[in-house]
């Protein structure tokens, strides 16, 4: 009889305690976890029609120690209203937050800032463009 | 109490002897030029009376071929419809007004009504009111509407080359650079095409390399961002036209996809170039599947543009033009 009642004893407590127990999020609502993993696996521009400009021959090479993306697009393309598109390591974020559409017509390298999972490790990518050449 | 029940039923089916319907059935956004088709029934309890005649007036006189068909149809099996002369054309002093004294002894009848889009109704309400007699002297009488007709001009089929090359969005046509100096044409939108190898092809463009059908806003720095359009030739005057390449937008009309999707009055109204960004410069320009949203430079017109040329190298395009006047 008192094992049993120790045992339904220990069951309500560890109800109690899951019931108490809340995932730590941030500011925007998301995950805060305890990884520390933080960096970029791919990154590909979209243009107005939707669809990405990446060149089909050229492979967007993302370097995790030097934090570059060099991303290869096709000939002629028109950068007024690119956008930037990011894929990330599980619940990393982004700073600055991508909120649109932007021109990138001075095709100057830019910088964000991938932030891990855990919040504690930060890393600046810098990316830059490089437009496919015409054959000679 | 039974001779009430009987005499009520009586007087409801009474009410109900002569009745009529109509349906519309019209595709699209109603613009000048396109007709819009209703089919109205009307029928008397058989053995009552017979129809004799059915009239439809419009609050907006129609263009030439408007009027009741003066057949009925029926469907065969292969899903055809197949007429057979039931009513005679009845000419009517009032312009609106269409009659049709029918030519059968018949207590049932539809008959269709076929209203085409005036240049007087552009951007107007239009209302219809069908009426049918019987051989009673009874009128029946149903309205339809109103419906709104199209603000929009539409252009197909017109054709563009590296030569025939500078877009008129005022006049919705082509022109060689001799017809604009000569005829002092506005030009809002050059088109240019150039093949240029690169490693790689656009995807969905179809051609080799890069470029390929490009548009441009007629001004010295639309040519000169990319190097292969800077001996693009530009006409006497320069403007700053807004050029918005976008997916997702077809119009049964030009591309005659027969999907029925339009591209309405709403959506030229609602199109936020500044929200949406804009260029001056399209390049890459995937035909028969993208296309260009337009505004002029002094914002007097958006225009739609699609090309019906399939993908594919050669700088010959077909392309069709919406305009809506601000």
């Amino acid at each position: 009889m008192k094992k049993i009642f120790s045992l339904i004893i220990i069951v309500l407590a560890t109800a109690s305690l899951s019931g108490c127990f809340k995932y730590a999020v941030d500011e925007d609502g998301l995950l805060i976890s305890q990884d520390d993993g933080c960096y970029v696996l791919k990154f590909e521009l979209y243009d107005v029609d939707q669809k990405p400009i990446t060149s089909s021959v050229h492979a967007t090479v993302i370097d995790t120690l030097s934090c570059t993306v060099d991303y290869y697009y096709m000939y002629g393309t028109v950068l007024d209203n690119v956008y930037p598109r990011f894929n990330l390591y599980y619940n990393c974020k982004l700073d600055p937050k991508i909120t649109g559409r932007v021109n990138w017509s001075d095709k100057a390298p830019r910088r964000w800032t991938v932030v891990s999972g855990s919040r504690r490790v930060r890393k600046t990518y810098t990316v830059y463009l490089h437009e496919e050449q015409p054959l000679e | 109490m039974l001779l009430a029940l009987f005499l009520g039923a009586c007087q409801k089916s009474s009410e109900q002897e002569f009745r009529c319907d109509c349906l519309d059935r019209s595709w699209g956004i109603h613009m000048v030029g396109e007709e819009m088709s209703f089919a109205f029934a009307s029928a008397v309890t058989s053995r009552v009376g017979k129809v004799v005649s059915v009239k439809a007036v419009a609050s907006i006189a129609g263009d030439e071929g408007t009027g009741i068909d003066i057949n009925a149809y029926r469907t065969n099996e292969s899903g055809e419809d197949v007429p057979r002369v039931v009513a005679k054309t009845v000419g009517q002093s009032d312009p609106c007004a269409s009659k049709a004294e029918l030519v059968v002894d018949t207590c049932a009848i539809t008959l269709r009504y076929k209203w085409v889009v005036p240049e007087a109704a552009r951007d107007k309400d239009v209302s219809f009111t069908f009426y049918a007699s019987d051989d009673k002297g009874r009128v029946v009488s149903c309205n339809m509407g109103p419906y709104h007709c199209s603000r929009q001009y539409c252009t197909t089929g017109i054709q563009a080359s590296n030569t025939r090359c500078y877009i008129s969005v005022e006049d919705m046509a082509v022109y060689t650079y001799d017809e604009v100096v000569s005829g002092n044409k506005t030009v809002d939108v050059i088109y240019a095409y150039r093949e240029v190898p690169t490693d790689s092809s656009p995807s969905g463009s179809g051609s080799v390399g890069g470029l390929n059908k490009c548009f441009m806003s007629p001004t010295a720095a639309a040519i000169g961002r990319i190097k292969e359009l800077s001996n693009v030739k530009l006409p006497p005057v320069e403007r700053n036209t807004k050029l918005r390449e976008s997916a997702h937008a077809k119009d049964n009309v030009i591309e005659q996809s027969k999907w029925h999707l339009y591209v309405t009055d709403q959506d030229f109204a609602a199109m936020d170039f500044e929200r949406a960004g804009y260029s001056n410069l399209v390049t890459n320009f995937v035909t028969a599947y993208n296309c260009i949203w337009i505004e002029t430079a002094d914002g007097k017109y958006r225009a739609w543009m699609w090309v019906n040329t399939p993908a594919g190298g050669g700088d010959a395009i077909t392309f069709g033009m919406k305009r809506y006047n601000m």
